[in-house]
C-alpha cells in the first residue's frame, strides 16, 4: 500500500514517536522511581534520572517482601495454567472444527453466554466449588480455576484458526488409517503453531497478572501467595502503600517477566493472530 | 496416540497431587488474624518472646490488612478460619455471634481478672453479647487534630497554639495556605476512599453536640445542625481553597505522607496517626497534637475514643486453651505497655498509661482524655441500607453533586426505614439503644 | 440418523471436550446459577440467607446509582469502541505498510497490554495529581491550562481520565487484531484494484475496510463485552467517585457484594442484590450483543 506517500513521513512519525513516548512513561518513570531515595521522590517525583541509582532496593524489596517465594509460585501456576489451557482448549477446538456431534452447537452457545458473566461476580460460588473439591489453599486449586477461566476466548481463536487449516489433510490422514486422536496430534497440531503462540502469550498475560482468584485462594496460606496477591500485600503490609521506591522495584519486579517474554515472543504474535484469521 | 493421551492425563494426575501438599500440622498451631498492619514489628517481636516461654505454642501472625471481613467470611466458608482473630469494635460482632464463629471467654473471665481494666469497657453490643463477654478491648484511639509546626512557624503563628474553633481552624488555614503560594497548604483531606469523612465531618458534629443516631426517638438524625454546620465547614476550607489540590485523588494513607513532607499544616485524624508518622514514614516532621477544633461559640459535645485492638477465639478452635493464652497475652499488661511504649494505643489497662511510658512523641496529648467520651454503639452497622452511605453522601455534598438538606434528609429516610425494618424482622431490639437521658457534654 | 446414534459415533469427540466440559460446568455453569439464585436471596454473607422474591430486581429499578453507573458503563463502552477503534486501526494501517521502524512502534505500542492494570493504576495516579503530577505540567507548558485540574477527583472529568488510561492499556491489543486482519487480505486485491486504477484512498475505502468487516465485527464485540465488564481500572484509580461520578457496574456489584471499609471495616455486606446487580448487567450485555449479531447479519 503506498497511502503513506500522500502524508509526508515527517508528521507521521511525530505522531508515533509521541504516542510511543506516552506508552513508555508510565513504565519508565515506574523503573526510574524503583531506583530512587524516598526523599529524592518527594522532592520531584516527575524527574526521570535518580541521581544515583540505589540498586539495593531491589534487594530489600525481594527479601523484605518475600518476592523469591512469589516469583516460584508464579511461575508454577503460570506455566501449568498454560501447558493446560493449550492442551484442554486444543482439544476441544480440534472436535468443534472436525467433527459434527450432537449438542456442539449447544456448547458453542454456552461458551459464548459466560463471556457475558463478569468474573468479579462468580468469585464467589467459584470459591465454593473449589472448597468442596478440597483445592482451596493450593496451587493446584488456583491452577485449575484460572484454566476453566481462559477457556472461552483460547478456544474461540483456536478454532477459528483451525477452520483455515485445509480439511483435506484431514482426509488424506484418514484414508491413510489416522483415527481422530492422530489426526488431532499428527496433523492439525503441528500446523497450529502460529495460533498456539498467540493463545500462549494471551494465556500468560492473564495468568500472570490475576490478582482477585489467588488472592482469594491462598489467604489462609501467605506462602502461596503470586506476585501481585505478594505485592499489593507487600504495599499494605510494609509501608502503608507510600513507599514508592520499593513499590515501584515490586511492580517492575512482576512487570519485567512479562515485557521480556512478549518481546521474546512478539514476532510470532501478530503472525499468530493474523493466521487465526479470526473469522467466524 | 493413545500412549500420547495416557501420557498426558498421567503428567496431568502426578501434577495434582504433588501441587496439593498437605499441611504439616505443628504440635499446637495458633492462626492469629489482624487486620492492623502498623504496629506488625512490636507484635512479632513480643510474638517471638512468648514462643520461647511457651515451647508447645507456633502463634502464625497473619495480617490482612485490606478487605479483613472479607478474607474472615471466606476462611470460614472454607472451614478453614483462624483459631483467634480481630473483632470489630461495633455491632457487626453481633453477626459474627449469630453466626456461630465466636467462643464465649466466659469460662475465663473472672471478677479479678475484669477488675485489672478500666470500667466500662466491656460494652454491651460491642464485646458484650447477650449477656456473654466474646473480646477484651486492649487499645483506645482518640479523635484529634494534627498540626505541623514548622508550617505554623513559617507563616508566623504561634507553634503552641493550634486552632481552637472554627473560625480560628479556617483562619489559619487560609493564612497558611496564602503564604505557601502553592507549595504547600493549610489542610489536607485524602477522600479518595469517602470513609475519612466520618472523621472529618461526623467526628467535628460530634463536638457540635451531634449524634447520628437519636438515643433518645431511636431515629437517625444525620439531618441536624451540628452535621450540617460540620460540612459546610469542610465546603468553606474547600472554596476557600486552604485544602491541598487533589483531595477526591488521594487516599488518606497520601494525605498523610503530604502533612509528613510538609505540605499540608494540619489533618484531623485518630491517635493510630502516631505510629504511621514516626514508624511507616520514618518521618521528623516537627508535629503538634491538638483537641479537635469546636464550633465558635464552644463545645456542644465531646470528642469520641474509641475501644480497639480486641480478639476473639473461633468456636470451631481445635486449641481452645491455647488460643485463650494468645487472647489473654494480647490483653495483658506487659503487652499494652510494648504497645504503648511504641505509641500503638493507649491502654485499657489504666496503670499502663503512666507518663514514661507514654514517651513517644505526641503520645501524652493523644492520651488526655479530658474532652473525650466512648458513644454508646448505634445500630447503623447493622442495617441493610438502601443506597449510598454516610460518607459517599457526604462525598457528594462536598462535590456539589448533591443539595445538603435534601440529599441529608433523604438519608436519614432510608436508614429509619431500613432501621424499621431490621426491627421487624427480629434483627434489631431497638430498646437496647435507647439512652432517655443522653448528654453528649456527659462521659 | 437418530442423535443417539449419531453421538456414538462420535464418541471420539466427546472425549476430546470433555476436560473443557467438566471445567466448564464446574466453574462456569454451576456459579451463573448460584448467581441467579442468590439474586432472589437477601443475605449479609455471614448469617441466614432468607428469600425474598423479587425485592431485589425493584429495588435494582428504583436505584438511581445502578442507572448512574449503567449510564457511566455506555459512556465508557461507547468511548472505548470509537475512539479505541479508530486509533487502533489507524495505527495498524500506518504499521502495516512499508514505514522504517515499524516493527519497533508496533511493539512499543503493544507494551502496555502486557502491563497489570492494578500495578499501573498506582502510577498513573501520581501522574494526574494535581499537585505534583507531570500531566498538569505538561498542559501548562503547553497552555493549555491555566491552572493545575485534579483530573481524577473532580466529578466532570473522573470518567473521560479512566476512559483515556483504558484507552492507552488497550490500544495495542485492537491494533494487532487489526494487523492481523490487514495480513490476511490477500495481495492480489490490491494489484486488481491498481489495475483499476485505483489510488491509495481508494484502495483504502474499497478494498481494505470492507475486507477487514468480518474481523472488525469480532474486534467490535470483544470490546464491547470486554468494555461492559470493565473493573480493574475504576476499582484502582478512582474507586467509582467522586461520589459515583465515574462508576461502572461492577465496581458497584463489587461495592455491595463484599463488606465495606472504614473504622473497623466493616458495613455489612448485601451479596443477594450484588448478584442481582451483575444480573442485570448480564441482561444488558445480551441484549446488546443481541443486536449486534442482527446488525451483523443485515449488514451482510
Amino acid at each position: 500500500m503506498n497511502i503513506m506517500r500522500r502524508f509526508t513521513r515527517f508528521p507521521l512519525y511525530i505522531v508515533l514517536i509521541l504516542w510511543s513516548i506516552i506508552c513508555l512513561y508510565p513504565l519508565v518513570w515506574m523503573i526510574s522511581t524503583s531506583l530512587k531515595t524516598m526523599p529524592e521522590v518527594t522532592e520531584d517525583p516527575a524527574a526521570l534520572i535518580p541521581e544515583t541509582p540505589h540498586w539495593a532496593n531491589y534487594l530489600e524489596t525481594w527479601t523484605k517482601g518475600n518476592f523469591g517465594t512469589y516469583f516460584k509460585n508464579s511461575l508454577i501456576i503460570t506455566g501449568a495454567v498454560l501447558l493446560l489451557v493449550l492442551w484442554t482448549t486444543s482439544m476441544t477446538a480440534f472436535a468443534i472444527t472436525r467433527t459434527d456431534f450432537p449438542g456442539k452447537r449447544l456448547i458453542l452457545y454456552a461458551l459464548v453466554v459466560t463471556l457475558f458473566i463478569p468474573a468479579e461476580a462468580t468469585l464467589v460460588p467459584v470459591f465454593h466449588i473449589a472448597k468442596s473439591l478440597h483445592l482451596l489453599n493450593s496451587l493446584a486449586g488456583i491452577i485449575i480455576a484460572l484454566v476453566a477461566g481462559s477457556q472461552v476466548v483460547s478456544i474461540y481463536l483456536i478454532q477459528a484458526y483451525f477452520r483455515t487449516i485445509p480439511l483435506d489433510l484431514d482426509d488424506a490422514a484418514k484414508i491413510d488409517g489416522c483415527n481422530l486422536f492422530q489426526r488431532y496430534w499428527y496433523v492439525v497440531l503441528p500446523l497450529a503453531r502460529p495460533v498456539l503462540a498467540t493463545v500462549a502469550i494471551l494465556t500468560f498475560m492473564g495468568a500472570w497478572n490475576a490478582y482477585m482468584l489467588p488472592l482469594a485462594f491462598t489467604m489462609a496460606r501467605p506462602t502461596l501467595r503470586t506476585l501481585p496477591v505478594g505485592l499489593v500485600a507487600f504495599q499494605s503490609g510494609f509501608a502503608f502503600s507510600v513507599n514508592w521506591p520499593l513499590l515501584c522495584a515490586g511492580a517492575a519486579i512482576s512487570t519485567i517477566p512479562v515485557v521480556a517474554l512478549y518481546v521474546f515472543l512478539q514476532r510470532y504474535f501478530v503472525g499468530g493472530i493474523a493466521a487465526t484469521g479470526l473469522k467466524e | 496416540m493413545k500412549k500420547i493421551i495416557a501420557g498426558s492425563l498421567l503428567i496431568v494426575l502426578t501434577m495434582v497431587p504433588a501441587l496439593m501438599k498437605s499441611p504439616l500440622v505443628a504440635q499446637t498451631k495458633i492462626i492469629f488474624w489482624t487486620w492492623n498492619r502498623h504496629d506488625m514489628e512490636v507484635k512479632k517481636r513480643l510474638f517471638k518472646k512468648f514462643e520461647q516461654e511457651h515451647p508447645d505454642i507456633d502463634v502464625e501472625m497473619v495480617i490482612h490488612a485490606d478487605r479483613y471481613q472479607d478474607m474472615l467470611k471466606l476462611a470460614w466458608d472454607a472451614e478453614t478460619p483462624p483459631d483467634v482473630f480481630q473483632i470489630p469494635e461495633n455491632t457487626l460482632v453481633a453477626l459474627q455471634v449469630e453466626a456461630g464463629w465466636l467462643m464465649p471467654l466466659d469460662q475465663w473471665i473472672t471478677p479479678e481478672f475484669k477488675a485489672q481494666y478500666m470500667p466500662g469497657i466491656f460494652r454491651n453490643h460491642v464485646s458484650v453479647i447477650k449477656g456473654h463477654i466474646y473480646g477484651i478491648p486492649s487499645g483506645i484511639f482518640t479523635a484529634k487534630l494534627f498540626y505541623n509546626k514548622s508550617l505554623f512557624r513559617k507563616v508566623g503563628l504561634d507553634p503552641e497554639k493550634p486552632p481552637r474553633n472554627w473560625r480560628e481552624l479556617k483562619e489559619y488555614a487560609q493564612k497558611i495556605t496564602k503564604a505557601g503560594k502553592g507549595r504547600f497548604y493549610g489542610f489536607v483531606i485524602g477522600a479518595k476512599d469517602p470513609w475519612v469523612y466520618s472523621m472529618n465531618v461526623e467526628w467535628m458534629a460530634m463536638v457540635a453536640g451531634g449524634t447520628a443516631f437519636n438515643y433518645k426517638t431511636g431515629k437517625f438524625q444525620y439531618n441536624s445542625e451540628p452535621f450540617k454546620r460540620a460540612l459546610s465547614l469542610i465546603i468553606g476550607l474547600k472554596r476557600d481553597g486552604s485544602i491541598l489540590p487533589g483531595m477526591n485523588s488521594m487516599d488518606d494513607d497520601r494525605a498523610r505522607l503530604a502533612f509528613c513532607s510538609n505540605k499540608a499544616a494540619m489533618i484531623i485524624g485518630g491517635s493510630w496517626n502516631l505510629g504511621v508518622f514516626i514508624d511507616q514514614f520514618h518521618s521528623n516532621v516537627d508535629f503538634g497534637v491538638a483537641d479537635l477544633p469546636v464550633p465558635d461559640e464552644g463545645r456542644k459535645g465531646l470528642a469520641p475514643a474509641f475501644l480497639s485492638s480486641q480478639w476473639g477465639i473461633s468456636s470451631r478452635t481445635k486449641h481452645p486453651q491455647e488460643a485463650w493464652e494468645i487472647v489473654k497475652l494480647v490483653a495483658s499488661k506487659e503487652w499494652m505497655t510494648e504497645m504503648v511504649r511504641a505509641g500503638k494505643y493507649i491502654a485499657t489497662i489504666a496503670s499502663v498509661n503512666t507518663p514514661e511510658n507514654l514517651k513517644t512523641k505526641g503520645m501524652r496529648e493523644c492520651a488526655d482524655l479530658t474532652y473525650h467520651k466512648f458513644y454508646p454503639p448505634d445500630p447503623e452497622e447493622m442495617l441493610r441500607l438502601e443506597g449510598p452511605d454516610f460518607n459517599n453522601v457526604c462525598a457528594g455534598i462536598v462535590n456539589g453533586q448533591l443539595e445538603m438538606n435534601k440529599a441529608l434528609a433523604d438519608l436519614d429516610k432510608r436508614l429509619n426505614k431500613a432501621l424499621s425494618r431490621a426491627i421487624a424482622e427480629g434483627k434489631i431490639r431497638l430498646e437496647e439503644f435507647i439512652i432517655p437521658n443522653f448528654n453528649p457534654m456527659k462521659k | 440418523m437418530s442423535v443417539f446414534k449419531q453421538a456414538k459415533k462420535n464418541w471420539d469427540s466427546y472425549l476430546l471436550c470433555t476436560p473443557t466440559l467438566i471445567l466448564f460446568i464446574v466453574f462456569m455453569v454451576y456459579p451463573v446459577f448460584y448467581l441467579v439464585r442468590l439474586s432472589f436471596y437477601q443475605w449479609d454473607g455471614i448469617t441466614q440467607m432468607k428469600f425474598i422474591g423479587l425485592e431485589n430486581y425493584a429495588r435494582l429499578l428504583r436505584d438511581p446509582i445502578w442507572w448512574k453507573s449503567l449510564k457511566n458503563t455506555m459512556i465508557y463502552v461507547v468511548a472505548k469502541l470509537v475512539i479505541e477503534l479508530s486509533l487502533a486501526l489507524g495505527a495498524a494501517v500506518v504499521l502495516n505498510s512499508k514505514l522504517k521502524g515499524k516493527n519497533l512502534f508496533r511493539s512499543i505500542f503493544f507494551l502496555p497490554v502486557v502491563t497489570s492494570m492494578a500495578v499501573m493504576g498506582i502510577v498513573f495516579v501520581g501522574i494526574f495529581s494535581p499537585f505534583e503530577g507531570v500531566f498538569n505540567l505538561i498542559l501548562m507548558k503547553l497552555g493549555l491550562i491555566s491552572q493545575f485540574r485534579d483530573w481524577l477527583g473532580e466529578p466532570s472529568t473522573a470518567l473521560y481520565t479512566v476512559i483515556g488510561v483504558a484507552i492507552w492499556h488497550d490500544l495495542g491489543i485492537n491494533m494487532v487484531f487489526f494487523l492481523a486482519g490487514l495480513q490476511s487480505i490477500p495481495k492480489y486485491l490490491y494489484d486488481a484494484a491498481k489495475i483499476d486504477g485505483a489510488g491509495s484512498w481508494q484502495q483504502l475505502l474499497h478494498v481494505t475496510l470492507p475486507m477487514l468487516k468480518p474481523i472488525a465485527l469480532i474486534i467490535v464485540m470483544l470490546s464491547v463485552i470486554g468494555s461492559f465488564k470493565v473493573f480493574d481500572i475504576v476499582n484502582v484509580m478512582t474507586n467509582g467517585g467522586p461520589y459515583y461520578a465515574s462508576e461502572v457496574v461492577t465496581d458497584y456489584m463489587f461495592k455491595y457484594g463484599f463488606a465495606g471499609r472504614g473504622l473497623g471495616a466493616s458495613v455489612v455486606a448485601q451479596q443477594g442484590y450484588a448478584a442481582t446487580i451483575g444480573m442485570g448487567l448480564f441482561v444488558v450485555i445480551a441484549i446488546f450483543t443481541f443486536i449486534q449479531l442482527k446488525m451483523g447479519r443485515i449488514g451482510r
